[in-house]
């Protein structure tokens, strides 16, 4: 059962890598509409949002205006310009790429996209969580490695990118995707968090000895 | 405790493991626990630091002894930097002072451009221009790098069809090269001819068709690994000087600033007045490149 | 899969996946989309994380600077200045910059390569390792039993980091292990020698310097306090980097010190120098007289505006009186040519074509200007026959005119730097007994007194050098002194690490006889060597080509040129590229295939056995740093005996963890080692102090004082003893009542007591020998040294873009050329085409006044012939300007006619650009040690 809730963290963080991975594609839009929610879902909302649309070419034309440019867009989806005044490949994409090498990670796009567009960001979430998912041995450490990278990487700007995004478009799938994003990202963050929490020791944010 | 709890536990707690013994390991200092696996063994120390200790991750200063009478012109500047990068960015403006009475035409300046910025064969963003003048024996020879100008009105900007040329806050007019469609214009208006097209040379094509190892690595411009061997940009893009922002960013000087072998060259935020290049800037002999055309460079020269 | 609970708002702490709603399976099959990641190997991880710095030493030219190279997944990508080493203080030219293309250069040897066809043919064949190894130790080994080790030269060329290669032939039995300093500047380096035990007298202007504070603390001190600077013939901005001289000279006049430069071009020093002073060739030893006569003339110890002399040297020198006297008994002597006295002003105008005037507005003006210091070069003294008496004037002027070590004066560099070496260098090799038969009697002595030199023509030729080739190939040897007299032996085997002779060496027609010489089927000289990482013309005569470890490679050290002592380490930075080895390796390996086949004077033990690891070597070398005494204002070591002899790291000393021999007179810190250097930014620094000669200090003289006469006696113990830096040549020549054939044709009888004169040659101006051919050859030659495409980096593509003092132009003309390059089997074509458009490739030129251009009709580009009263020519492209003096010319040392394919663009220009050891004079060896007077000739122009 742990093993399959693994894997649909697994799930979760592929399937948001490929929605901000320009440019979408009808397979990826007809799979996000196959998705259903019980209606208590806080999810449900943003994801009837998602799916209200499946046309490729026209989500493309808005993302590419929202996101990719060229030009200064509306929502940058980089880490760098929420942390570090509003400038590209900044520490916080140097430090994405350590990380990514650290744990023997590196990204299929090679350098093309900087190391912290949100593309790459929840595409290492994903390949974390299916280290996590699919060996025994590196679990723990990939799930404290989870819990780091969301909470020291992604969530200080995630959420003014989303508000970016919110304020930027008026297409029911960006919204719904700016949502969805926010909401979800925060449920596994506070799941690892109660995985943290469970055990009494020292904060994460400990100084490393060396 | 649940079925899921207990296998949670123990993933957590790790088979070889105490609790303990894995929180106090791996809870730590590479973004707060973010730790290498063990299949990377221990030798992967990763220098990135937490985001709140961004000087951490700015290049440490020379470590030389305390100075007597002067300073060390680095270290200096270096420290003037730190004070800019503190700043939000709009707030600093970057100039260069290039004092003409101390070069001394060594071109160490250009080739140190050339290797950091891997340029191919053709561009040069500091060549060093010799004028000599006279008949002899009242003969003189001046030398003068000529880096982009960095213009508070540059003339290349506004040519630009797709807007891939812009100033940034702290007055460095970049190219972005996602953008840039090669088209020249900005060559044509630039009126120092500061600015060159890529065209895809490069030093090994001329000697025996391999590319030599350092033609291979990605260009670091803006901050970006741009892999041009492999024929993407910057190769047909327009090229030009930008004071080494890569570098900057990370508190380190342009190239040509720490290379300079008159020590002729000063780099800093003049919008701060206690820096070295506010300080020389404000000296009764310094004078621009075609101060008449208006572009107003940042870029200025002691003579 | 659990059911799903509706907490609204609630969050369970453990189920996020209930809380979210989403249901069993949903979300895990959008895995198949992927993480957009994948797994690389540990390896490709560190290739990516491996952007780091190393601090290092370069060797693309011997200043040697301090460098910070970066290096990006294995491969060097930048090359910094360090901004710890003193000497360079973080800045770097172009040349060093470079570095990355020599290392990566198309045209590196990669493989070792026995030669297959004639020398000179340029054809060889790969081998590996160790069948290379096999055939030179064969060949030594086989030179040994038949004509004795010494009939081997090793001449390790132009960087200090020759250690390897001097252990390694010293052991094997020969004295002659050579620097590039014997072919380099010796008459330059000929008054400091003989004065203090020195080399370089260089100006007070290495910034920072790190000194003694009077609480006791070391800081860096940043100020100038120099007030003038002469350079003559000396041209630190292009021609040669101590690198210091170019960021010092421009501080120092913007602190106030006047700059002026004597040199027949307006040299980029001389463009910031607030005097341009242009000289005839050859004349400097003329201007230098005519300054020191008008110093000695109008001195007056009450007039403070004529107080030029500050007799305080008297205090630390010794002789002066006897010098003085030699040199005013020259006064009232008649010049042959000008019939003018001489040393007076009018005389020096006539040689020198400046006017007297301005030769006594330089004299007053040195006198009266303090601190000051009187700094002579390479080209304009020391290659020019008789250099070494401007050298020795010049080293005079500093000294009484009270400049050597004061703040802001002079230095001799040489006896300040650092010690590095020791043991590591072989010398108690030179120093075993050896036996020899010398006409039916058996004879010994040491293995040093076996020189081809120093007790051959050549006593006088110190500092490891062999002054005296490529005759000697031709001659062989036949010793003069020492117990060896009579002894005569071939040379047999050359070797050559990193050097160029076959253009750099005096004239090259020579070298190329003495090297293709031969004897029935077999060469002349059995063993042609060449060691180096580029392939230069010297290694198309070799029989076995090595390929050495670029400087980026290999791991040593560098102490050169410094106000003080300081030592950077030249560290591993990238692997070794293709086949190449370190000095280390190529002496251990070439060791141990000599101990295999028997050599019985290679002991493992002072081998691997010594040294299993290259950085035990140097460790070994640095045992002896720094080596200098305790001396000086401020005293380095307050807390040490005064002229105590200091070793060992600066921390160590400095936090006092030192033994103190009182015996030995020695201060005994901690052993500098290679990684305590590393572990401290690549760098020991030792403090600056000045006035070192007070009291002994640095002198490195027989009396400890500044000697003004070089064969004097003193009695000691009842005893009359020789001293004098000349004294033990003398004696030999006295013992063998055999004056050498130099100081013969100058019409001594040994060397002289004190100060001496003589004319150089090939100058109709000077020389009344030379008088007739002045109409016929008008002009003068003289060589510029453009640093940055000297002999071995003219490969550099960045390099040959960047045009320099009208000597290196881009004037190629355009073309197609057949692609040559360096390959397994030595240089082959790759079978593509380059074209090379016009104007973009610098070359070397004839630098020529725009009038005298203009009355022989010639326009800048045309292609003329210089030739030669000896018959010797040499072609290349003109250039017309106003930045030399008329009825000069000056070519680039090395900087054409360079026919190794090995050199790129630069060899496919060889028909259009001049060689100008083409035409030296390949007899004119000047006759204290040997140098060629590489810059005393005369020639015609006629156009192509």
């Amino acid at each position: 059962m742990t093993q399959e809730m693994l894997a649909e963290r697994v799930g979760l963080y592929s399937l948001l890598r490929a929605l901000y991975t320009y440019p979408l594609t009808e397979s990826l839009l007809k799979e996000v509409a196959g998705l259903t929610l019980p209606p208590t879902s806080p999810l449900r909302d943003d994801l009837a949002k998602m799916q209200s649309s499946r046309n490729a070419d026209a989500l493309n034309l808005e993302m590419t205006r929202l996101l990719e440019g060229p030009g200064r867009t509306p929502a940058p989806p980089y880490a760098s310009f929420y942390l570090h005044d509003k400038q590209l490949m900044g520490p916080a994409a140097i430090r994405a790429r350590n990380t990514y090498l650290t744990w023997q990670a590196w990204p299929d796009s090679g350098e093309r996209l900087p190391a912290d567009h949100l593309a790459l960001e929840l595409g290492f979430m994903a390949y974390l969580a299916d280290l996590a998912m699919s060996s025994e041995s590196d679990r723990p450490k990939a799930l404290a490695a989870s819990y780091a990278f969301l909470a020291e990487q992604i969530i200080p700007w995630l959420p003014r990118f989303v508000q970016s995004m919110l304020q930027a478009t008026d297409v029911p799938f960006f919204i719904g995707l700016a949502g969805f994003t926010q909401t979800a990202v925060q449920f596994d963050l506070e799941w690892l968090t109660s995985l943290q929490s469970t055990h009494p020791q020292p904060a994460f944010s400990a100084p490393t000895p060396n | 405790m649940t079925q899921d709890d207990k296998l949670l536990d123990k993933a957590l707690a790790g088979d070889d493991s105490s609790r303990r013994s894995f929180l106090a390991k791996f809870a730590s200092g590479v973004f707060a626990g973010l730790v290498a696996p063990a299949l990377m063994g221990e030798a992967q120390a990763v220098s990135a630091a937490p985001a709140e200790q961004a000087q951490q991750d700015l290049v440490p200063l020379p470590d030389l002894p305390d100075a007597v009478e002067g300073e060390h012109p680095v270290v200096r500047m270096m420290q003037d930097l730190r004070r800019a990068l503190q700043k939000p960015m709009a707030e600093r403006k970057w100039a260069m002072v290039i004092d003409l009475r101390k070069c001394t035409g060594c071109n160490g300046c250009n080739i140190a451009c050339v290797t950091e910025n891997k340029l191919p064969p053709g561009v040069t963003y500091r060549p060093v221009m010799t004028e000599t003048s006279g008949t002899f024996p009242n003969v003189k020879r001046r030398f003068v790098p000529r880096p982009c100008l960095q213009c508070n009105n540059p003339p290349c900007v506004p040519v630009c069809p797709v807007h891939a040329t812009y100033m940034r806050p702290d007055g460095i007019t970049i190219v972005d090269y996602d953008r840039c469609i090669g088209c020249r214009y900005c060559m044509t208006a630039c009126p120092y001819s500061a600015r060159y097209f890529d065209f895809g040379n490069f030093y090994g094509d001329s000697e025996g068709g391999e590319r030599q190892p350092y033609e291979l690595l990605p260009t670091p411009e803006y901050g970006r690994d741009y892999d041009r061997a492999s024929g993407a940009s910057p190769i047909g893009n327009v090229r030009k000087c930008h004071f080494c922002i890569h570098r900057i960013e990370r508190g380190d000087l342009p190239a040509c600033v720490l290379s300079c072998m008159g020590r002729a060259t000063y780099f800093g935020d003049m919008n701060d007045p206690t820096s070295l290049v506010s300080e020389l800037i404000a000296q009764p002999n310094v004078m621009r490149l075609k101060e008449e055309l208006g572009t107003d460079p940042k870029v200025f020269y002691l003579v | 899969m659990m059911t799903t609970k509706q907490r609204e708002n609630t969050i369970s702490r453990r189920n996020f996946l209930k809380v979210s709603g989403i249901t069993a399976g949903g979300l895990a099959a959008y895995s198949a989309l992927g993480t957009g990641f994948s797994r690389i190997s540990a390896q490709a991880v560190q290739d990516r994380l491996r952007t780091k710095t190393v601090y290092t030493a370069c060797v693309m030219c011997p200043a040697e600077c301090g460098l910070a190279v970066r290096v990006e997944n294995g491969v060097a990508s930048a090359i910094y200045g360090n901004n710890h080493a003193p000497l360079n203080s973080g800045v770097i030219c172009a040349k060093g910059a470079s570095g990355l293309q020599m290392a990566y250069n198309a045209n590196r040897i990669k493989y070792p390569m026995i030669r297959v066809g004639e020398r000179g043919e340029g054809k060889f064949r790969r081998v590996s390792w160790d069948e290379a190894l096999d055939y030179i130790a064969d060949k030594l080994l086989q030179i040994k039993a038949e004509s004795g080790p010494e009939a081997v030269i090793m001449d390790a060329g132009d960087v200090t980091d020759r250690d390897p290669y001097y252990y390694l032939f010293r052991a094997f039995g020969t004295p002659h292990t050579v620097e590039h300093g014997s072919i380099c500047d010796t008459p330059r380096r000929h008054g400091p020698k003989l004065m203090f035990g020195g080399k370089r007298v260089e100006p007070d202007i290495m910034r920072p310097v790190m000194v003694r504070q009077p609480d006791g603390s070391l800081k860096n001190d940043y100020s100038y306090r120099t007030r003038l600077i002469v350079y003559a013939g000396w041209n630190p901005f292009t021609a040669t980097r101590i690198v210091y001289e170019s960021r010092g000279t421009v501080e120092a006049k913007l602190a106030g010190a006047r700059i002026v430069v004597i040199d027949p071009a307006l040299s980029n020093t001389a463009t910031k120098a607030d005097q341009w002073i242009p000289i005839r060739p050859g004349t400097d030893p003329d201007l230098f007289a005519a300054v020191l006569r008008y110093i000695l003339e109008n001195h007056s110890d009450d007039n403070p505006f004529r107080r030029y002399i500050d007799w305080s040297f008297l205090e630390y020198s010794q002789g002066w009186e006897e010098f003085e006297q030699e040199f005013k008994s020259w006064w009232d002597k008649t010049d042959p040519v000008n019939g003018l006295n001489y040393f007076t002003l009018e005389w020096a105008e006539q040689r020198t074509d400046i006017k007297a005037e301005t030769i006594a507005e330089l004299a007053h003006t040195f006198g009266i200007t303090k601190p000051a210091a009187w700094v002579w070069g390479m080209n304009g003294i020391g290659h020019h026959y008789n250099g070494y008496v401007a050298s020795i004037i010049g080293t005079a002027l500093n000294v009484i005119t009270g400049n050597m070590e004061v703040p802001g004066g002079a230095i001799d560099t040489e006896i300040v730097k650092s010690s590095k070496g020791g043991n590591a260098s072989g010398g108690a090799f030179n120093r075993r007994e050896v036996t020899r038969r010398i006409n039916g009697r058996s004879v010994t002595g040491t293995q040093e007194q076996l020189h081809m030199d120093w007790y051959g023509d050549w006593p006088a030729a110190w500092d490891d050098v062999v002054g005296d080739y490529p005759r000697r190939f031709n001659e062989g040897v036949k010793l003069r002194y020492g117990p060896f007299r009579g002894h005569e032996y071939p040379i047999r085997a050359f070797f050559l690490r990193t050097g160029n002779p076959v253009i750099t060496g005096s004239n090259t027609q020579a070298w190329v006889e003495a090297l293709t010489k031969k004897n029935g089927d077999d060469y002349n000289v059995d063993l042609v060597v060449y060691i180096d990482t580029p392939f230069l013309e010297t290694g198309m005569y070799a029989d076995v080509v090595l390929p050495e470890a670029s400087y980026l490679e290999r791991m040593s050290l560098s102490d050169i040129y410094p106000s003080h002592p300081l030592i950077y380490l030249r560290d591993f930075v990238i692997d070794k590229m293709y086949e190449s080895k370190s000095q280390y390796d190529i002496m251990m390996a070439l060791a141990r295939k000599l101990h295999e086949k028997g050599d019985p004077d290679i002991n493992p033990a002072d081998f691997w056995e010594k040294y299993p690891t290259e950085e035990d070597f140097w460790n070994e070398a640095l045992k002896v740093s720094p080596g200098r005494v305790n001396a000086g204002v401020p005293l380095p070591y307050p807390d040490y005996p005064v002229n105590y002899r200091i070793l060992g790291t600066p921390d160590s000393l400095e936090a006092g963890r030192v033994t103190i021999d009182d015996e030995k007179k020695e201060i005994r810190g901690e052993p500098v080692t290679a990684q305590w250097i590393r572990d401290h930014n690549g760098v020991a620094v030792w403090p600056m102090s000045w006035y070192r000669f007070n009291n002994g200090g640095v002198l490195q003289t027989d009396s400890k004082k500044v000697e003004f006469v070089w064969d004097y006696e003193v009695e000691k113990d009842g005893e009359t003893q020789r001293k004098g830096r000349y004294a033990k040549y003398n004696k030999l020549i006295e013992e063998a009542n055999d004056t050498p054939p130099a100081l013969r044709a100058l019409g001594w009888e040994k060397y002289p007591r004190s100060f001496y004169w003589f004319e150089t040659i090939w100058n109709p101006y000077t020389n009344p020998d030379y008088v007739q051919y002045k109409d016929e050859y008008p002009f003068l030659v003289v060589s510029g040294r453009i640093h940055h495409a000297m002999s071995g980096t003219q490969m550099v593509d960045w390099l040959g873009r960047i045009p320099t003092e009208d000597l290196w132009m881009p004037f190629n003309d355009e073309r197609v050329v057949e692609e040559i390059i360096v390959g397994a089997d030595g240089p082959a074509p790759t079978g593509r085409q380059v074209r090379v458009p016009k104007g973009t490739w610098c070359i070397g030129v004839i630098q020529m006044n725009a009038a005298d251009g203009a009355r022989l009709g010639l326009k800048s580009g045309d292609l003329v012939e210089l030739s030669t009263p000896l018959g010797h020519s040499t072609r290349g492209k003109v250039y017309l300007v106003e930045t030399i003096m008329p009825g000069v010319l000056r070519l680039p040392l090395g900087g054409g006619g360079r026919f190794s394919p090995g050199l790129g663009k630069t060899y496919d220009f060889r028909d259009v650009s001049p060689n100008h050891n083409n035409i030296v004079d390949p007899d004119a060896l000047s006759p204290i040690m040997g140098q060629p007077a590489y810059c005393d000739m005369i020639v015609k122009v006629t156009k192509v």
